[in-house]
């Protein structure tokens, strides 16, 4: 009886425990773009044309409303550093736009300004 | 009964401490940065970032920023590129110093513990985005980066809302259920004390594990902003005195960039390739036999100087300039005979002339043959020649000439000296065709090209010219000759000779200054992991040329090792 509880009280702290560090991983993007880990959220970053769009992502891996976040993309574009500036748009999406057309892989990194100021950052590769 | 519920306690707490050390954990999910690297507690506050091309390392100085800029492969400074910043305040331009950093000025950094910055370079036609994250001290009393107990409990205290008071609430609840807990144990008074420390320390551990994440973590989502302390007024941050290089407890090494600048530190990027080993050969520099003569006397005799005098060490000669005389003495017999010889040949000259005389005479009669007039006129002309000729001989001294073009490699005479037969005068040696004799214990079948070592370290490319096959002292003699730039070297130097052989072998080629010597013996590279660290990687190499070494084990292709300054690095506690 005693070892029982004892074991199985053990058993059940030990699988929080676990449970915590096993969803260790990015979320897919949904959108298409690259994701990337940005301080207490994710960022997703899809270039279309000349438009670039922003997705907060959480780390339960659902929508994260921009409400009230403001952002900044700095990318390179035909060998020139750009700067961008990115308006919260839709429900959890930044967009800004850019002088050229964007390639889906250009190296950029996002910084974001959550409403209380304090900043995150992302780099994509 | 009451044991039961014991364990139930003791479950719940572990649960409950488990709970929260997972919590916060669940928060961090998908967090793939590295663990923070270690910087010892004397540096500045400061961010590192890496690119394909850059290595960037921003140091918080007082209300500026220090910007190093660096190539990621070579670590060589980058002091002509153009770094802008996003800052807190928006764009801003960084300055280039004459020091080769960068200089931002940076009011901001007093604002926030957390200072996100994105840099772009650029360094001609490169571009390169590179962020950065400061995390300042908060600049409490202590000033420290690292809490410590007290400081942690102090800072605790305000979090959870009751100040000093909540402090004393937790530890006084803590000893309040342990003393609970022995209560119901009863009978077992033995245990009481233990659990009641036990109880005090479980709530408190709790407390501490959950206290860090909530006050002074450095995520910057709604919740942790919402928690973070607003009112603690930043002080402004003294600047370090001197940052200098340590060796930091887990054996890695923490050089800021300035003292990396000092020692020069250069890397290179690992590739593995299969490359065959050299074998190390004992050599000396000799003079190509085909560029170098020596100027010997065939005859011993007194030595005497040209005209210009005798040619000095190091001077230039040309093949058939007179080097020296030298004059064979006449030995007393060889004196004599001569002289006989004068006497005979004066007197037959004496007699021929008279003969010729009257033969004149008498050959405008007719009593005398033309003939006979013309054979003795012949004769007297040969006996004259004779005597000039004996003459000669024993003034004439005999010339010694340059058998080669090239300098006086040796050879000091002195006018008046008499040198010996076969004596060796000068040695003449052509400086720009040198080769090098080295001493083989094995065949070394299709070698082709090798090089070799000086004593001071310079490398000499060498090619094959031939091997001996008759055995001295069980090796045999090899040669090559010096390709390439062979000023500075001398006739007679020792040489280690590096020639490749055997099967080719796989593994990391870096330069010999890379690998030093750990105390105990052992080979070691420093790895160069990030902008301002450096780990020791005990390798095991084997000799490849007289540049590199080969390793064998330890380091894998990818990382960057240290080719310049490891010596220095080594030196640092």
């Amino acid at each position: 009886m005693h070892a029982i509880s004892r074991r199985a009280a053990l058993a059940a702290a030990l699988l929080i425990g676990l449970a915590g560090t096993a969803a260790a991983h990015d979320p897919k993007p949904r959108h298409g773009g690259r994701i990337v880990h940005a301080g207490s959220f994710h960022i997703e970053l899809v270039a279309d044309g000349t438009r670039l769009d922003a997705f907060l992502v959480g780390h339960d891996d659902k929508p994260m409303s921009a409400e009230g976040y403001q952002g900044v993309a700095i990318l390179v574009l035909d060998g020139k550093s750009q700067r961008i500036t990115l308006a919260p748009a839709a429900n959890n999406q930044l967009t800004g736009t850019a002088p050229a057309s964007v390639p889906g892989n250009a190296k950029a990194v996002v910084q974001i300004t959550t409403p209380t100021g304090g900043t995150a950052q992302a780099r994509f590769n | 009964m009451p044991a039961i519920f014991l364990h139930a306690v003791r479950a719940a707490a572990l649960l409950l401490v488990v709970a929260f050390g997972s919590g916060p954990a669940a928060t961090h999910e998908g967090h793939d940065h590295e663990e923070a690297p270690t910087t010892p507690a004397h540096a500045s506050p400061r961010g590192e970032a890496l690119s394909d091309t850059f290595q960037l390392v921003a140091v918080a100085d007082g209300e500026a920023l220090r910007i190093y800029l660096d190539r990621l492969v070579g670590n060589q400074p980058v002091t002509d590129a153009t770094v802008e910043a996003e800052t807190p305040d928006g764009p801003a331009t960084a300055a280039a110093q004459p020091d080769g950093s960068y200089r931002l000025a940076a009011p901001w950094l007093t604002r926030s513990d957390h200072v996100d910055l994105v840099f772009t370079v650029t360094a001609g036609d490169v571009v390169d985005i590179l962020p950065v994250t400061l995390l300042l001290p908060r600049a409490p009393a202590g000033g420290s980066a690292t809490p410590s107990g007290p400081s942690l409990l102090s800072r605790l205290a305000p979090q959870l809302g009751g100040g000093q008071t909540a402090t004393l609430a937790i530890l006084g609840g803590g000893f309040a259920a342990g003393l609970a807990m022995a209560g119901l144990m009863g009978r077992r008074r033995a245990v009481a004390v233990p659990l009641t420390i036990a109880g005090t320390v479980g709530i408190l551990a709790a407390v501490l594990l959950l206290g860090p994440r909530l006050g002074i973590a450095h995520e910057n989502g709604p919740a942790t902003d919402a928690a973070a302390p607003q009112a603690a007024a930043p002080k402004p941050r003294s600047a370090p005195v001197t940052e200098r290089a340590q060796r930091q407890p887990d054996g890695t090494l923490f050089v800021p960039k300035p003292v990396q600048r000092v020692f020069a530190v250069e890397n290179v990027r690992a590739d593995t390739s299969a490359l065959q080993r050299a074998i190390e050969l004992p050599g000396r520099i000799i003079p190509d036999p085909d560029a170098s003569g020596h100027v010997q006397t065939a005859v011993g005799g007194r030595l005497s100087p040209p005209p210009g005098g005798f040619p000095r060490l190091g001077t230039s000669v040309k093949e058939g300039d007179v080097l020296a005389y030298v004059t064979p003495p006449m030995q007393a017999i060889d004196v004599s005979d001569m002289r006989q010889r004068q006497g005979e040949l004066d007197q037959q000259i004496a007699i021929v002339e008279r003969r010729l005389v009257r033969y004149e005479q008498l050959s405008t009669t007719g009593a005398v043959a033309r003939s006979q007039l013309e054979d003795t006129r012949l004769e007297l002309q040969g006996l004259r020649e004779r005597r000039a000729s004996l003459d000669r001989i024993r003034r004439d001294p005999e010339a010694l000439v340059a058998p080669v073009s090239g300098v006086v490699a040796e050879g000091v005479p002195v006018a008046g000296q008499i040198a010996q037969t076969n004596a060796v005068v000068f040695q003449i040696v052509d400086p720009t065709r040198l080769w090098v004799e080295a001493l083989s214990f094995e065949a070394l079948e299709g070698l082709r090209e090798a090089s070799a070592r000086t004593a001071t370290g310079r490398t000499l490319s060498l090619v094959w010219r031939g091997a001996g096959f008759a055995d001295r002292g069980q090796s045999v003699p090899v040669h090559f000759a010096v390709k390439g730039d062979v000023s500075g070297l001398r006739s007679g130097q020792f040489v280690t000779v590096f020639a490749a052989t055997g099967e080719p072998r796989t593994g990391v080629a870096v330069p010999r200054t890379a690998v030093t010597r750990t105390a105990d013996g052992q080979d070691q590279v420093y790895d160069h992991v990030s902008p301002e660290r450096f780990v020791p990687r005990i390798v095991r190499t084997a000799p490849l040329d007289g540049e590199r070494v080969l390793i064998l084990a330890g380091v894998e292709a990818g990382h960057r090792i240290v080719t310049q300054g490891a010596a220095l690095l080594d030196n640092v506690r």
